[in-house]
């Protein structure tokens, strides 16, 4: 029975726009973004949980907001049973050791004036108490990079010598240095082509298998995500509208907006025609997003209700969740 | 780690380039940039005037010989001699020492101040220090510099030493300012928030990611401004403010070479030419460094 | 019923970038049809030339790039010996128009939609009459062109700002500036990569609706096969500067001709099983001043014999209109070609 890694409950992380007194005076005032809204979900251990949705979702918040990059606003995330957003300092070392991301632009998040050797050098300095010896610090360097299948000359170049897969590798490579048991991998093939995501998915997929990671898949690529994720998650507007297990959320596609989201994938399928469903119109803002369901404005079922009341997230059977009032709980 | 890569990996163990590559590297940026050889070599030119003056003056600078002032440029005197008779050509190299001094000393004690103040100001955004640096930023920058400059030189008195301290208050909130803008970007920066997700402390942050992001228009400047340097302290010397004769600085040769223009144009020609190069040289090299200090404009 | 000429002929086109001293051969001996009303898929990875296709057909290649062999005949005329005033003139924005992946880039931040859509409608009516109209005439034109594109109360959008649109929204106004009843071809460069798959399918969607309408040929250059495969009636597959296979978009998917297309196929998650390696090709696209002796795609390629590493492949018709670019075809057939 996996336990639970991460249990996160009621998440909100908001955003304030025009906070100046100025604003309130000439202009419209202080504008919140809801970027994650109540969100509660379950990752559990060994297991790969994807974290689909499009722009304005709130996903790579959510992502953000684990680590404590972006403040929350109320809420718990529970990391191995401890509040992270209420951690000490010594309990939060421990947890940064213990949980590493893997950035979506695989140049950007390196220092492009620090040599890769130095860039993956850095997390193993803040492990040894101690200091360490050169001779050893470029052993493990050389590791971890051939990890990664990356050889050891590259240790002495910068970030802007390399490719978009090897950058990307050499990011792996950091967010393994110290021996993590969770990675979330935000859009870790964005940018790449096709071949060399391939690699990237197997090189993740060897990772997990031989270390024992489990993953927070965020991505948008729905093809990828049901390929690596055992759980998953669809949200929209900073809600979560279906949760459970990846085959269940497929098979079923309880909410009209992942059958929407799903459908509208391209596919180089042999032969089926797709119906895909179009939504139309455009997403919504987050800063001020539809009440009562989020998604009315595009919902091929909308109904009346929906405008008025917010659909809470309901078990459809085997802890496949959805929030629609198509599916209310009996 | 866990997994089963523990084969001792022979070779090249270190995690950065050797200092030579390092070295060549730089060194063929700076060449590739128009103009930064050249840049190079003058500045080369300038500093071997400022550290071996002793060496390769042929005249004490400050040697009188009355009978042969106001000399035009002949073999005896390269350049001429002044209207105490000295030589010009060994005044100038002398100068060049000063010139250097204040050079380095105003601009580097300037950008120290200015980039540290800067990036504690950016990094601390919307906090009372930020508030607070910024304010004194703009009270410092709102007196006009030369007014500023002479306002110190004349209540410390005039020397080399508070020459560059005045100069170099009255530059320090121009990297402030430079250094506070880009801290404000460079801290939005992926590789920051990944510092921080690792658990890395503020300090170390500043020292080891984004100091070295920022500098990059920073050295830009100090090379305009090194040249900038030259020039106040020429004209503090001109107007008797700046080091004390006799001393040799461009500054005074230009203000006696002024008083007796009609007589003799070469006391005013030579050190106007030396100010000239000086400013190009700085100007030069100091692109040429940026780029070659770019590891983006590295081959790949 | 005689076949009518097709609107597009591309015969050897053969493009070099120069830098410095090295020469990258970006396009090798290109040649493809493009008929009337088609949507022709290019497809390919990074580096391999579908951009450089493009712009080498809409003439806007940077001064590096030198064509030094081939043509492009377009209703019939060889663009590469239109001057740039004819191009302007006669061909730009109204016989071929061209649509890019960042809208956001094409678009001014300061000025208008209404001032941006109606200066350029101007100038293509100044190219077509010579006649001075009055504002309103373009503005009126403007305001159909974006109704065209399913704009939601065009007229009120006009005084909009770029800022103030969506990234799908931005992609609708540079569609319909690029489509109109006289557009001949379109060329689509990554015209969906940065949207969200919703409105993806919705952009996408449009533009074959439109291109229907109007019997506009499109060049729809993209590096997601998905798109291509529900969008494009034929395709191309493009390595290193050479076209590898050709035909029809059911061809070329469900029964690929050449090993290096076979291979994209596998490496594709959605035709993966949860848990099953992708395939991830050995080796690495070369530099494309140092292509390989032979095959280009040799070293790299699965089933590489002999005369793959001396002699460059002819680009053959193998089927009726299913083209590739390989010896082994003709010896195997149309075998599938299994690489994992």
């Amino acid at each position: 029975m996996a336990m639970d890694l991460i249990d996160i409950r009621n998440l909100r992380t908001y955003f304030y726009q025009n906070k100046g007194l100025l604003s309130k005076v000439f202009g419209e005032g202080m504008k919140t973004v809801h970027a994650v809204d109540d969100v509660s979900l379950t990752i559990q251990k060994g297991r790969t949980f994807g974290l689909v949705g499009e722009s304005g979702c709130g996903k790579s918040t959510l992502g953000q907001t684990i680590f404590r990059l972006v403040k929350a606003q109320s809420g718990e995330i529970l990391f191995q049973g401890q509040d992270v957003l209420n951690m000490d300092p010594k309990t939060l070392m421990g947890f940064r050791k213990k949980a590493q991301l893997i950035f979506q632009d695989q140049y950007g998040c390196m220092n492009p004036r620090m040599t890769v050797g130095k860039i993956i050098a850095e997390p193993l300095l803040m492990r040894e108490t101690g200091k360490m010896d050169k001779h050893d610090l470029f052993q493990e360097v050389a590791k971890l990079l051939l990890a990664v299948n990356l050889d050891s000359d590259s240790a002495k170049k910068f970030p802007n010598e390399f490719s978009g897969g090897q950058a990307r590798r050499i990011g792996v490579a950091r967010a393994i240095a110290l021996n993590p048991i969770f990675i979330m991998a935000d859009e870790p093939t964005s940018g790449l082509d096709i071949s060399t995501a391939a690699t990237i998915l197997n090189l993740m997929q060897d990772l997990q298998d031989k270390l024992d990671i489990t993953y927070l898949w965020v991505s948008h690529n729905l093809n990828q995500v049901k390929y690596m994720s055992d759980d998953m998650a669809v949200m929209y507007l900073g809600k979560i509208v279906e949760m459970g297990q990846t085959k269940d959320v497929f098979n079923a596609m309880a909410h009209p907006y992942t059958k929407a989201l799903i459908s509208a994938v391209p596919q180089v399928s042999a032969s089926q025609q797709k119906k895909t469903i179009f939504l139309e119109g455009e997403i919504p803002s987050p800063i001020n997003p539809p009440s009562g369901c989020r998604f009315r404005t595009r919902c091929p079922q909308v109904m009346k209700k929906c405008k008025t009341r917010e659909p809470i997230l309901t078990d459809l059977g085997g802890g496949h969740l959805c929030a629609c009032h198509l599916h209310r709980a009996n | 780690m866990n997994t089963t890569l523990s084969k001792v990996i022979p070779g090249q163990m270190s995690l950065t380039p050797r200092w030579t590559e390092t070295l060549s590297m730089a060194f063929k940026a700076i060449v590739k940039v128009k103009g930064g050889l050249l840049g190079a070599v003058f500045i080369s030119i300038m500093l071997l005037c400022a550290f071996c003056a002793q060496w390769i003056t042929p005249y004490d600078p400050n040697a009188q010989d009355i009978v042969h002032r106001f000399a035009g440029p002949g073999w005896a005197h390269l350049l001429g001699t002044d209207y105490l008779g000295r030589d010009i050509l060994s005044r100038i190299i002398y100068g060049c020492r000063i010139a250097v001094l204040v050079a380095f000393g105003a601009v580097g004690l300037s950008s120290i101040i200015g980039v540290f103040l800067g990036v504690m100001a950016g990094y601390n955004e919307g906090e009372k220090i930020d508030y607070f640096l910024i304010w004194l930023f703009d009270i410092v920058r709102s007196f006009p510099q030369i007014i500023l400059a002479l306002a110190i030189v004349a209540v410390l008195g005039p020397s080399l030493v508070n020459v560059v301290m005045a100069l170099a208050f009255t530059a320090f909130p121009f990297y402030g300012r430079i250094a506070r803008a880009q801290t404000l970007s460079v801290k939005e920066a992926d590789y920051i928030k990944a510092a921080e997700a690792m658990g890395q402390k503020p300090l170390t942050i500043i020292l080891r990611h984004i100091t070295p992001n920022i500098m990059a228009p920073v050295i830009v400047c100090l090379g305009m401004d090194m040249a900038t340097m030259i020039i106040w302290e020429s004209g503090l010397s001109f107007l008797g403010l700046g080091v004390r004769p006799p001393t040799a600085s461009w500054g005074i040769m230009l203000r006696n070479g002024y008083k007796y223009i009609q007589v003799s144009p070469w006391m005013i020609l030579w050190p106007a030419l030396a100010i000239a190069f000086a400013m190009i040289a700085f100007s030069l090299f100091s692109e040429g460094l940026r780029v070659a200090l770019d590891p983006k404009e590295r081959e790949r | 019923m005689k076949k009518e000429d097709p609107l597009l002929e591309v015969s050897k086109l053969t493009l070099d970038y120069r830098l410095g001293k090295r020469k990258m051969r970006a396009l090798d001996r290109v040649s493809f049809q493009l008929e009337k009303g088609e949507i022709m898929g290019v497809a390919g990875e990074s580096g391999c030339g579908k951009s450089t296709l493009g712009l080498a057909i809409i003439k806007l290649l940077p001064k590096i790039a030198e064509i030094t062999r081939g043509e492009i005949l377009f209703e019939g005329r060889d663009l590469l010996k239109f001057s740039e005033d004819e191009m302007n003139q006669k061909i730009r924005g109204q016989k071929i128009s061209m649509i890019f992946q960042n809208p956001q880039h094409a678009l001014n931040p300061v000025f208008t939609i209404e001032k941006q859509m109606t200066d350029i409608l101007r100038v293509q009516e100044k190219y077509k009459n010579k006649r001075k109209r009055p504002h309103r005439y373009f503005r009126d034109q403007a305001i159909e062109r974006l109704t065209s594109t399913g704009i939601a109360d065009p007229a009120a959008r006009l005084s909009n700002y770029p800022f103030e649109f969506s990234g799908g929204m931005k992609q609708r106004v540079m569609i319909g500036m690029a489509l109109s009843s006289g557009t001949s071809l379109l060329l689509a460069d990554e015209a969906t990569t940065a949207l969200d798959v919703t409105i993806e399918a919705q952009i996408n969607r449009l533009i074959s609706d439109l291109a229907a309408e109007y019997g506009t040929s499109v060049l729809y250059i993209s590096h997601n096969l998905g798109v291509l495969a529900e969008l494009a009636d034929r395709i191309m597959i493009m390595y290193a500067g050479q076209i590898f296979e050709m035909g029809t978009t059911s061809d070329v998917f469900d029964s690929p001709s050449h090993p290096y297309s076979a291979a994209l196929l596998e490496s594709l998650p959605s035709r993966q099983a949860r848990g099953k390696r992708l395939l991830s090709i050995p080796g690495f696209v070369p530099p494309l001043d140092q292509l390989p002796q032979g095959c280009s795609f040799h070293p790299r390629c699965r089933f590489v014999e002999d005369i793959c590493t001396r002699e460059v492949p002819p680009f053959e018709e193998v089927t009726d209109g299913h083209w590739s670019a390989c010896f082994l075809d003709k010896k195997r057939g149309r075998k599938r070609w299994q690489w994992i």
